[in-house]
């Protein structure tokens, strides 16, 4: 639970669990030590997926942001702005935003991300 | 939360109606092999006859309420779960390893495996082991073609069990046995008369290990009978479900890939029914498993060595309707954005 918001989150998504986070103690448990060591890791990965996600989604015209590590914020040019806990939460409140799905297999989409990977010089220049 | 090691193993056991499941259950039941196992079924139709089966095996039986194992009823599994470790931790019930989930023949495993994934108090004590689908060598084929629920079964499961063989000519068995490895590649194929086959695969030591089961397999084929799945092979089936094994050369960006993978999902889940890939995502340490069933992904892990020689990462994919080239288009295009 968050002590500021009071949001209770049960779930982690997949894609934000690193894969040797799982504890190898039989009672499941994590030393503090390691705890504390994968709490960076964990924060670096955020960061970086934070870039990745903004660069994503400039293909659809969205502006993505971080909150505070703990939540995602996406919005468009004219200001709708929603909140939500982990990526499978952030793409349904995009595109409730956008008014459309977001594919990625559409074809016009992909055009839009291979331009980006051609001119970018930084993925995620969106980001925060 | 409970690890790999301590979780206690579940086997789900899928089949379309009259395939074999209940016959498979109790031999399985009687196999010396098997350890002390409770088991959860559902009863489906007005007689429950099943139940009534199963029953008689005299095991630690939980007879779920109110029909099949779907979207309506994951509840009701979850709390079946939880009554079971309930009463195995106040002694009610003697000590079980492991669990048997036998399904309805018309149950859809995706939302069954996301209860166990899932479920936050499920998921710390119970881990899915394999998945199982047992299909009729008579009528199998037939039902693959009128039934969506039997080609997700199959798509869905670790070992297609292949049953009353001892009813079907060995060309009619034959082609079924193709028709099955094409679309499920990464499956092996088991076949059994009266429900007899060696239980020992489904389950022995290895998997404790990196070896098999849902989240857990630890080898993606390239190849079926000999020939190459990927990336040119296409096996269209019934002329809409198509397994493939898409391979990238280049290491993958792992943050990217869920990304990616996380919209695929979002967007086309329904029509993925099976995905299972071996990464390399640029480290030296074995590589990373991912595996899904539909929109259920299950936390990726790093095996701890490569299968083989070959450090590729390849994804077996099991779409309906799906344009899988248009799929490995557009992972090749988010790869090639995280690259900037």
């Amino acid at each position: 639970m968050c002590v500021l918001c009071g949001a209770l989150w049960t779930e982690q998504h997949w894609a934000e669990v690193a894969a040797d986070e799982r504890s190898e103690s039989p009672d499941g448990t994590v030393a503090l030590e390691v705890h504390v060591d994968r709490r960076g890791q964990r924060l670096r990965d955020r960061a970086r997926r934070a870039q990745l996600i903004s660069a994503v989604f400039a293909g659809y015209g969205l502006q993505y942001q971080d909150w505070e590590g703990s939540s995602y914020i996406v919005r468009d040019a004219k200001g709708n702005t929603a909140i939500a806990p982990d990526l499978a939460a952030l793409l349904p409140a995009a595109e409730k935003i956008l008014g459309a799905p977001l594919d990625p297999l559409a074809p016009a989409f992909l055009d839009r991300v291979r331009a980006r990977a051609r001119t970018s010089g930084s993925a995620g220049s969106n980001s925060n | 939360m409970a690890n790999d090691r301590s979780a206690i193993p579940i086997l789900v056991i899928s089949g379309f109606l009259g395939s074999g499941k209940t016959t498979l259950l109790r031999n399985l039941l009687d196999d010396p092999g098997a350890g002390e196992i409770a088991v959860i079924v559902n009863e489906f139709g007005e007689v429950g006859i099943d139940h009534h089966l199963v029953r008689k095996t005299d095991v630690r039986t939980t007879l779920l309420r109110n029909g099949c194992v779907c979207c309506s009823m994951r509840d009701d599994l979850s709390e079946a779960l939880r009554h079971l470790l309930s009463q195995r931790e106040r002694g009610t019930i003697p000590h079980f390893e492991r669990v048997v989930i036998e399904t309805t023949g018309l149950a859809d495993p995706a939302p069954i495996l996301h209860t166990i994934v899932a479920e936050p108090i499920v998921r710390n004590h119970f881990r899915v082991d394999r998945v199982v689908a047992t299909i009729d060598a008579v009528s199998g084929a037939s039902n693959l073609d009128s039934y969506g629920e039997a080609l997700r079964q199959v798509a869905a499961a670790d070992h297609v069990i292949m049953t009353k063989l001892d009813l079907a000519t060995p060309g009619v068995t034959e082609e079924l046995k193709a028709r099955l490895r094409s679309i499920n590649p990464a499956a092996t194929v088991v076949e059994a008369s009266f429900g007899n086959i060696d239980f020992a695969p489904l389950f022995g030591e290895e998997s404790q290990r990196d070896g098999v089961g849902f989240g857990q397999r630890g080898e993606v084929s390239l190849t079926v009978n000999g020939d190459l799945v990927a990336p040119a092979a296409v096996h269209a089936v019934n002329g809409r479900v198509a397994s493939r094994c898409l391979v990238f050369d280049r290491p993958l960006n792992w943050q990217m890939f869920g990304i990616w993978l996380t919209m695929l999902l979002h967007r086309h889940g329904d029509r993925v029914l099976r995905l299972k890939g071996l990464l390399n995502v640029g480290e030296a340490r074995g590589p990373l498993l991912v595996e899904g069933v539909q929109h259920v992904i299950h936390v990726p892990r790093h095996l701890r060595e490569w299968p083989d020689a070959d450090r590729r990462s390849r994804i077996v994919f099991i779409a309906r309707d799906l344009d899988l080239d248009q799929v490995e288009t557009s992972l090749e295009a988010f790869q090639d954005l995280a690259e900037v």
